[in-house]
């Protein structure tokens, strides 16, 4: 019952949706008062849309196994959270949750535009819904999930056991909120060039919209990043999947993005490349949407393959991109955009950012598709993976963290001295040297790498500190407004980052080793001591656990429980990892295979530092939300 | 500056003697779990060595423990693999015309837009 209300409001969301598109078109012939047709079109969408998806979640609850959705991803034994979260586990319930969100940008967009003039705000709307249709009808002709099964089974083949975690919970929606978000931005991007302008007011409108979805990337990406370290069973926590680039790409676009969008409403410059940089941002999410939803690549991600699928995406990616690229070549020129600076400039330096980071997104984006172009071709398979990025990506990127420690503090001062700026380059230059020397009496192990890594993190981390201070102190405190302080925090948590994640790749120990139980072994200043094993009944899986104590020096410091389940949907044992996190080390142990009785084989992992990546991403995050609401405070401009 | 100079010479010199004494340092344990992570398991989706528990794996996982143990170094190791398997079992494609874009593209492409942007917005 409850999935037929469900079916419906997807239907009369689809009928709302070609309104909306339709009413400036159409309407506007018979009618003069089509604008609150489109206004309030745009905000009903959302409603509908809610409830649709929470009909799901209901059906899901009731283990409702008539539809087909339900009994291939879910399951009677399986528990309550993971029967909400399973909603979204599969094809079909994620592009409704795409749906949802789409429909929730619209409606914010709709309810925040006010500022905007009537006709700007009424194309820009009509693009989101035209958006909005498209989804939809891509969900009711290719991925209902509503539809139903011939025959009813009497259980459900239950839900993918890597999926029923934590992770699913969080991760899918934030990411989601990302990719989505960025739809924002596209419809705002392609209406400036039907209007065949790009006024800095309203830059100042589009920006609060690129850093949210920014920082909902960003989230998305480091919770998807934290899940696969703890859910695989390897302690890698990036690994250059197509699908994990496939959400990094539109990162690396959002973050050129929100450093164009400043030149574009402080100066008026680059209106035609912020342009071109919103369209390419939210293309690349869509194309992240085709490569994971057609199957395209054999990865973990895809699990629904149907070529139907796969074609309705490309035709409408083509429509979309096609679209709007076309737009822009025809009416780019015709936006006034006087480019024009000195060398030694910030917008100089905005756009060596620009650069790098949009060189950065390409190598990505060849490193992704150049092996399937090459299998398209008829030509032998490749791989691209670490080997690959670590040689082409982190060249790119290591000037670009270079300047990010040093032009936004350069430029944030008043004095416009060269001399003395290069003076205080080289003075803090020296400093932070001396620092990175320094450090090395704290590692057991260093190469270029980590020092290069550690000069960075201080590099930056110094440089904003020290503007801090000499703001604070030397100038008037109310200068340092919320969004330079969010500009810090963000550049602070990048720091963070690369300094977790150089130590972690160059310092790690990673042992392999048999164990039978009762014997110990040593890792770093560490023994764990191999208790014993237990089986036990899961509810919805066979458990087999692992007890290790830990001892430091003597001392025990902790009980470790790695495990191996078997569920019983699948028969395949997937791994449960044992760990002991901590800010500077993380502990981590798998069970692998049984040798003989008593006798295992056992992964020991030891992590310097690991948690940095995800604390520096926080940090990203937090810096652009302060940004955000500092921008959200002060909107108000004339119409 | 005098100083300023010394310094930056003292500390190249550091990282130079320090990358070279420790970069070369044999350590199988560092070698068997880097490789392990640069090999694709062939049966997999997607998933490398390290990763997988399919039996191709684990014997995959073994027989470049072997080679490690008998002193044999990467190159010999993925030269190896990638006679037996074909290049698609390595995570780092080897750089010969068939990849040449792949390798160099990036390059070009930097070259290609910072030429164009700088050419365009510099003030004469």
């Amino acid at each position: 019952m409850i999935s037929y209300i469900g079916s419906f409001l997807i239907l009369i969301a689809l009928l709302n949706a070609s309104l909306l598109v339709l009413a400036r078109p159409i309407f506007s012939k018979i009618s003069k008062d089509y604008d609150s047709l489109i206004l309030s079109t745009s905000k009903l969408q959302f409603p509908l849309v809610l409830i649709a998806f929470i009909c799901l979640i209901a059906s899901f609850v009731n283990d409702d196994f008539s539809l087909r959705y339900i009994s291939s991803n879910s399951n009677s034994a399986l528990p309550f959270f993971y029967k909400i979260s399973a909603t979204w586990a599969g094809h079909e319930g994620s592009m409704l949750l795409w749906c949802l969100i789409l429909s929730f940008w619209t409606f914010m967009a709709s309810i925040y535009s006010k500022s905007l003039n009537i006709e700007f705000r009424t194309k820009f709307l009509s693009i989101m819904g035209f958006l909005n249709l498209g989804f939809l009808l891509f969900l009711v002709f290719t991925s209902n999930p509503f539809e139903k099964n011939i025959s009813i089974p009497i259980d459900g083949k239950d839900l993918n056991p890597l999926l029923q975690d934590f992770g699913l919970i969080v991760h899918p929606p934030m990411l989601y909120m990302g990719y989505v978000g960025l739809s924002v931005v596209f419809s705002f991007a392609v209406t400036c060039l039907l209007q065949n302008d790009f006024k800095r007011e309203w830059a100042r409108w589009v920006r609060p919209w690129a850093l949210i979805s920014w920082s909902f990337l960003t989230l998305g990406i480091a919770l998807g990043s934290w899940w696969a370290y703890y859910e695989l069973g390897w302690g890698g926590w990036w690994f250059w999947d197509p699908v994990e680039n496939a959400s990094f790409m539109p990162w690396l676009v959002t973050t050129a993005l929100i450093h164009s969008l400043i030149t574009c409403e402080q100066k008026a410059m680059f209106k035609n490349w912020t342009i071109l940089l919103s369209i390419i941002a939210f293309s690349l999410s869509l194309l992240g949407t085709f490569l994971v939803r057609s199957g395209i690549l054999i990865s973990v991600h895809s699990f629904a393959n149907d070529p139907a699928r796969g074609a309705f995406i490309l035709l409408f990616l083509t429509i979309i991109v096609g679209g709007s690229l076309l737009i822009y070549f025809k009416n780019a020129p015709k936006i006034q955009d006087n480019i024009s600076f000195d060398f030694f400039s910030r917008e100089s330096f905005f756009l060596i950012n620009n650069i790098l980071l949009v060189t950065a997104t390409f190598t990505i984006l060849l490193g992704t598709i150049y092996p399937l172009l090459l299998d398209l071709l008829g030509l032998e398979k490749i791989s691209v993976g670490v080997p690959y990025y670590n040689a082409v990506f982190l060249p790119i990127m290591t000037p670009l963290v270079l300047l990010a420690g040093y032009i936004p503090i350069m430029f944030s001062s008043k004095s416009k001295n060269k001399k003395y700026m290069i003076s205080h380059l080289l003075l803090s230059f020296l400093i932070v040297i001396l620092f990175t020397l320094f450090s090395i009496y704290f590692l057991d192990n260093y190469n270029i790498s980590i020092l290069l890594g550690i000069f960075i993190f201080i590099w930056i981390s110094f440089n904003i500190i020290y503007d801090l201070i000499m703001k604070i102190y030397f100038s008037n405190i109310k200068k340092i407004s919320f969004s330079n302080i969010g500009m810090m925090f963000a550049h602070l948590g990048l720091a963070v980052f690369i300094l977790g994640a150089t130590i972690v790749e160059n310092n790690k120990v990673e042992k392999e080793v048999v164990i039978k139980i009762g014997d110990t072994i040593q890792v770093k200043d560490y023994t764990f001591e191999f208790k014993n094993i237990s089986e036990y009944e899961g509810p919805n899986y066979q458990g087999i656990m692992a007890k290790f104590l830990v001892y430091e020096n003597n001392n025990l410091l902790t009980e470790l429980y790695p495990e191996k389940r078997i569920y019983a949907s699948n028969n395949m044992p997937m791994t449960e990892a044992g760990i002991d996190p901590g800010l500077s080390r993380d502990l981590y142990i798998t069970l692998g295979t049984l040798i003989n009785d008593d006798v295992w084989s056992v992964r020991i992992y030891h992590k310097p530092l690991i948690r940095l990546i995800w604390l520096g991403a926080l940090m990203m995050v937090f810096g652009g939300i302060l940004s955000v609401l500092y921008k959200r405070k002060n909107l108000a401009f004339s119409r | 500056m005098k100083i300023f100079k010394y310094f930056m010479n003292l500390a190249i010199l550091l990282c130079l003697v320090q990358s070279m004494t420790f970069a070369d340092i044999k350590n199988n344990d560092i070698l068997y779990n880097q490789l392990i992570t640069e090999i694709r398991c062939m049966v997999c989706q997607n998933q490398n060595i390290a990763e997988s528990e399919a039996p191709l794996a684990i014997d995959l996982r073994n027989k470049v423990r072997e080679m490690i143990d008998e002193g044999k170094d990467k190159d010999y190791i993925k030269k190896y693999l990638s006679e037996r398997y074909s290049d698609f079992i390595l995570y780092d494609p080897p750089f010969s015309p068939r990849n040449l874009i792949l390798w160099i593209g990036p390059f070009l492409f930097l070259i290609i837009i910072s030429f164009y942007f700088f050419r365009k917005s510099l003030k004469r």
